[in-house]
């Protein structure tokens, strides 16, 4: 520890004397993406990168550093130096790990400060062709007349979207057999096929199968219909009360980071949130969110609760 | 028609300047490779993977593919010039290639394998534009039941049709299957062997696996037994490149054979182009009225192996890219990349991702070109590339595939776990442990185990699932058979035999 405050020391020291918020940045922001290159949270974070950069007057990279479903990133930015220049862009997931990884090494309200919550994706919820029923409605009927026949797949056991799809059958009272599968586009095969059927995914995910009417969808998640597709109705307008089902992207900064410099990168992000062509790949999944770093945080502890409760109910360990 | 249209949209994204160039690049630097004995298919791939990321991905594909397509044409040339097989599957053509060489024929031989090969590759292109479609819309009715099925078949034939000793391979398979047990378990979310490290929580990298076994191997092993001296190349002439007519009516009926065994052997898990050419050299010699005539520099005897191979490479891309299921250690790395690009292989990818599939299997046209043209006029020019020293050679790749290794994932631990496996490779390879079946064992035990828990959810427990569908069955019962076959046949026998000999006269390199 002393070495690294050393070196933490001489850094800054070396490139903006004691850490400086209104210097600040002077040199390029890394932003660590805990997943492989060329995934949906990879290609998201690269594009707000460039407006991001633009707006703090400094390039911003991107580093992906994937494993253990984001956890090996997350915990490298947890040790990094809280000056500013490492940055993590994390998903919903972050709140999942106490219940499904507790051994980790980080915690989120102890190793981060949180910057914001920028975007999210709704999850929709999917079926079947082969079932005989055309709406979420009509769907739950049909889950309740037949308890434990039908199959739900997920990418697979304690990952979030699994958890989210769960929480949906807890609050409708369903009883679904749940059949993990190693990734979203194996379950939308398998429901395509008619393995499966019910699934949840985001519309990035699923918007191919719903185009082509290889699966039905029956909802989004969120309380207002969705630019992507607002064929979809939401669940309150077919009977589903009191929950929201969404992915949510978000930036994160190691603790002791100075709230100036949070400040300036929650403007900047707003900023980089205005330009177009994020606005373009963001509606094609879901919306602009731009909280407030507080916002964000209590989010995170939120679902932390949320996914505990909606874990050990679904005999998930 | 439908397919004539595809065909069109393939050629059109075969053609785009970019995919040509890479294309070129891809066939090129596998021409090399293949020529340079001791550096394999797998270890470049594997070199430039991390090169590829921020590609288009069906660029990066058909660059990666022509690597592995492209060490077939090199291969042969070694074989024919130097005696010295430049991959294993090139092993069969030094015995009548370099006897064609030392008669003064080399540029006859050097002609008709690259003929042969072009042709070999053609033919199973074809078989590739007809079947993939049907397979992979026939799979997307498969269950987790099938797919169990038909890996455990796979696996089963991996490691019974693989090299010499069954037992070794069948062992090898086990340690192969229990590595990709590392990791987190799909279907509980509980992590396993991981000995609380959080790089392992993924599971071992396929990457560093692949490139310790076979890469660090490679070179480690060649190391150990290299001299010092670049090789010599004999006298050679090239007087003639043309075949004589006689030939061209010799070795036609051989190509036809060789292409067709080779084309089986690319389509059934684990056979590979080594086997291919093995098998398809065996044939000829018993097709044969003059046996005996064998080794001393017969057309026959380069043409089969040589479309073998060629025809085995290319339809080794059905069950992969239909299916998801790699049938050699080559597949499974480059369905790693393919899963690196945030594409999924299986049978959605030839319907939803048809620019990448007919863009491939178009390329693959594009390179077999390329390749007749850089094999035929600058051949001279590429033999020239076997005067680097080695031990700079060695050097530069052993750098190169650290930094490869270190970029999939930003992470020093997968290097570590490559060099660590580099040293078991190396002492498998003194021990003659076959490490391809270790491979695959690796990416086709956590298919079986997934599928298997998937399909006793989805049959409620009912273990009849794994019988009751015709596909099932009939894996099942192809799956014992080829288990029984394997220590009884007499075939397996003579490919074990072939490749002892092979390995006794050759030195034990031998890759596949």
């Amino acid at each position: 520890m002393i070495r690294r405050s050393f070196i933490a020391l001489a850094t800054a020291a070396f490139f903006a004397g004691p850490v400086m918020a209104q210097d600040y940045p002077v040199r390029p922001v890394t932003v660590v993406v805990p997943y492989t290159a060329g995934g949906a949270t990879d290609t998201l974070a690269r594009v707000i990168a460039t407006p991001f950069g633009e707006a703090l007057g400094q390039p911003v990279v991107i580093e992906n550093r994937a494993g253990a479903g984001g956890a090996v990133g997350a915990e490298f930015v947890a040790r990094s130096d809280p000056d500013g220049y490492t940055l993590l862009f994390h998903t919903a997931t972050v709140a999942v790990y106490p219940t499904t990884q507790p051994n980790l090494d980080f915690d989120y309200a102890r190793d981060f400060e949180p910057i914001m919550l920028a975007t999210r994706a709704p999850y929709v919820i999917a079926i079947s062709n082969k079932l005989p029923v055309d709406d979420l409605e009509g769907f739950i009927d049909y889950a309740k007349e037949h308890p434990g026949e039908l199959n739900h797949g997920s990418p697979g056991a304690g990952t979030s979207t699994q958890l989210a799809a769960e929480l949906f059958k807890q609050q409708v009272g369903i009883d679904l057999l749940h059949v993990p599968y190693g990734g979203s586009s194996a379950v939308l095969t398998a429901t395509r096929a008619g393995e499966i059927d019910f699934m949840v995914d985001t519309y990035l995910g699923l918007k191919g199968a719903v185009d082509g009417k290889d699966v039905k969808a029956l909802a989004v998640g969120t309380a207002k219909r969705q630019a992507f597709n607002p064929d979809i109705p939401t669940f309150e307008e077919q009977g589903v009360q009191g929950i929201e089902l969404a992915a949510w992207f978000a930036f994160a900064a190691p603790k002791g980071t100075p709230k100036e410099i949070v400040a300036k990168l929650n403007t900047a992000l707003h900023e980089a949130l205005k330009n177009p062509k994020v606005l373009e790949t963001v509606e094609a999944q879901g919306e602009v969110i731009g909280s407030t770093p507080e916002e964000l945080g209590e989010q995170v502890n939120m679902e932390i609760d949320l996914w505990a409760k909606v874990a050990k109910e679904a005999g998930v360990n | 028609m439908e397919i004539l249209t595809n065909l069109e949209a393939g050629f059109a994204v075969a053609l785009q300047w970019d995919n040509i160039l890479f294309c070129f690049i891809g066939v090129t630097l596998g021409t090399i490779i293949g020529l340079l004995p001791g550096i394999g298919a797998l270890s470049t791939i594997s070199m430039l993977l991390p090169i590829t990321f921020y590609m288009d991905p069906t660029t990066a594909i058909i660059m990666l593919a022509g690597v592995f397509y492209g060490a077939q044409y090199g291969g042969s040339t070694a074989s024919i010039l130097l005696n010295i097989p430049g991959t294993s599957a090139n092993a069969v053509t030094c015995l009548d290639g370099h006897p064609m060489a030392k008669n003064g024929r080399a540029g006859v031989a050097l002609a008709l394998t690259t003929i042969t090969s072009f042709v070999g590759g053609s033919f199973s292109i074809l078989v590739m534009i007809f079947l993939t479609p049907y397979i992979a819309r026939f799979a997307l009715e498969f269950g987790a039941a099938e797919y169990f099925s038909i890996a455990v078949f796979g696996l089963i034939a991996a490691s019974t049709l693989s090299r010499g000793s069954a037992l070794k391979g069948l062992a090898m398979v086990v340690v192969g299957v229990l590595l990709g047990i590392v990791g987190m378990d799909v279907n509980s979310g509980v992590q396993r062997f991981n000995f609380g490290i959080l790089e392992l929580s993924d599971g071992l990298s396929i990457v560093a696996l692949a490139m310790g076994l076979f890469g660090v191997a490679e070179i480690l092993s060649n190391l150990l037994r290299y001299s010092g001296e670049p090789y010599k190349i004999d006298k050679v002439t090239y007087a003639s490149l043309m075949p004589t007519r006689q030939d061209i009516r010799d070795s036609t009926p051989s190509t036809v054979r060789g292409m067709l065994i080779g084309c089986l052997c690319g389509i059934l898990p684990g056979a590979g182009p080594t086997i291919a050419s093995f098998m398809a050299y065996a044939a000829e010699k018993r097709a044969s009225r003059h046996p005996e005539r064998f080794g001393t520099g017969v057309v026959q005897g380069i043409a089969a192996p040589e479309a073998a191979n060629n025809a085995s490479v290319q339809s080794a891309f059905i069950p992969t890219l239909s299916l998801g299921i790699p049938g050699d250690s080559v597949m499974a790395v480059l369905l790693g990349a393919l899963i690196i690009h945030g594409i999924v292989p299986g049978p959605t990818l030839v319907l939803e991702q048809p620019q990448l599939f007919w863009g491939l299997v178009a390329s693959f046209w594009v390179g077999n070109i390329i390749l007749l043209a850089l094999n035929l006029p600058l051949i001279g020019l590429f033999v020239q590339i076997l005067r680097i020293p080695y031990d700079a050679l060695y050097i530069a790749m052993l750098f190169f595939i650290c930094i490869g290794v270190f970029t999939i994932r930003n992470n020093v631990f997968d290097i570590f776990v490559m060099l660590g496996f580099g040293l078991v490779g190396t002492f498998m390879l003194i021990a003659r442990f076959p490490a391809a079946p270790l491979l695959l064992g690796f990416i086709l035990g956590p298919m079986i185990e997934e599928n298997m828990r998937r399909a006793l959810l989805l049959s409620r427990g009912d273990w009849l699932t794994f019988v009751d569908s015709p596909i099932t069955a009939t894996c099942a019962v192809l799956s014992v058979v080829s288990l029984v076959w394997s220590f009884w046949s007499p075939l397996a026998g003579f490919i074990g035999r072939a490749r002892d000999r092979r390995s006794n006269s050759l030195g034990s390199t031998g890759f596949d």
